[in-house]
């Protein structure tokens, strides 16, 4: 290993744990969890009611969204990688889960904007 | 005429060794359970593969081999979307490796730390073009982490390989 390649890697670590710690220092406990596919908004729910959804994409996407104690979860998904299943569960502002095939994500905020009204067609 | 005959026959050997050698530590990968529910997060074990052909053939077969690896290994184990999925890692990877390589005072191994970040990165930006969702950014920080550590391991092993060759070609 040469100087440059420590001085890189080196670079990279700090600015990496850097950025870590802003992410732990500005997240804050969330209350609502919302739910996008394909780019559209398709749901927000109350962190702090437990329940279970099943959310749609596409022809035959199914992704089980759980929300229990406070944090939310997928438990269950009919995509190929099963990404968004092994995420863990998630109940900071910053935290969000994925789900590619499906072109769906999960993400929880503090509070709801104009962005997000509470009434949903869905 | 015979050598370049001979040449000619030596490089397809060589890429096709090369590409073999590529699909297989894909395929290694697509058997470990490393996985972590972030977008972009992988081990890249077939970047091993790639650093060692960007040394031993150069950037254009690097190329060659990295993208044919993605559309095999898409066809074999994946399926339509993890292939443009990973194109998009490997492109990102590849170019900055290209780079890093031209510069003075890089080895093999921070070419693939470079790589592995930009990998995971490539990815990443996908992931935040497909769904639209913003939030996605604050994985940067995880995946740079995640990237410099995987890159400096298959850069490890990728000049591993690469002294290991070198002295078989030498004998
Ligand atoms: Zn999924």
């Amino acid at each position: 290993m040469k100087k440059a390649d420590v001085i890189l890697l080196i670079v990279i670590l700090v600015l990496g744990m850097a950025g870590i710690g802003f992410y732990y220092g500005t997240n804050r406990n969330a209350s609502y969890v919302l739910v996008q596919v394909d780019g559209e908004l398709v749901g927000t729910y109350d962190l702090r009611e437990d329940t279970v959804v099943t959310i749609c994409s596409g022809q035959d996407g199914e992704n089980i969204l759980e929300i229990r104690d406070g944090k939310a979860e997928i438990t269950s998904a009919n995509c190929p990688n099963g990404d968004c299943v092994v995420h863990k569960e998630i109940s900071k502002s910053n935290e969000s889960i994925v789900c590619l095939p499906h072109k769906m994500a999960v993400w929880v905020v503090t509070e709801l904007k104009e962005e997000a009204p509470d009434t949903y067609a869905y | 005429m015979t050598k370049n005959k001979k040449s000619k026959v030596k490089k397809i050997a060589e890429y096709a060794c090369l590409l073999a050698f590529a699909m297989m530590v894909s395929y290694v990968e697509a058997l470990l359970p490393f996985q972590l529910g972030i977008p972009g997060a992988k081990l890249g074990l077939a970047n091993v593969a790639i650093v060692f052909a960007l040394y031993l053939i150069g950037a254009r077969g690097a190329f060659c081999i990295n993208i044919s690896r993605v559309i095999l290994c898409g066809l074999l184990f994946g399926n339509m979307y993890s292939m443009l999925y990973s194109l998009a890692g490997a492109i990102f990877s590849l170019l900055i490796m290209i780079f890093l390589k031209k510069l003075p005072g890089f080895s093999m191994i921070g070419v693939s730390i470079a790589g592995g970040v930009m990998h995971n990165m490539g990815q990443l930006c996908i992931a935040v073009f497909i769904t639209s969702v913003p939030v996605l950014l604050y994985y940067v920080p995880f995946l740079m982490i995640i990237g410099a550590v995987t890159g400096l391991l298959n850069g490890w092993l990728a000049k591993a390989v690469c002294d290991r060759v070198k002295k078989q070609i030498e004998k």
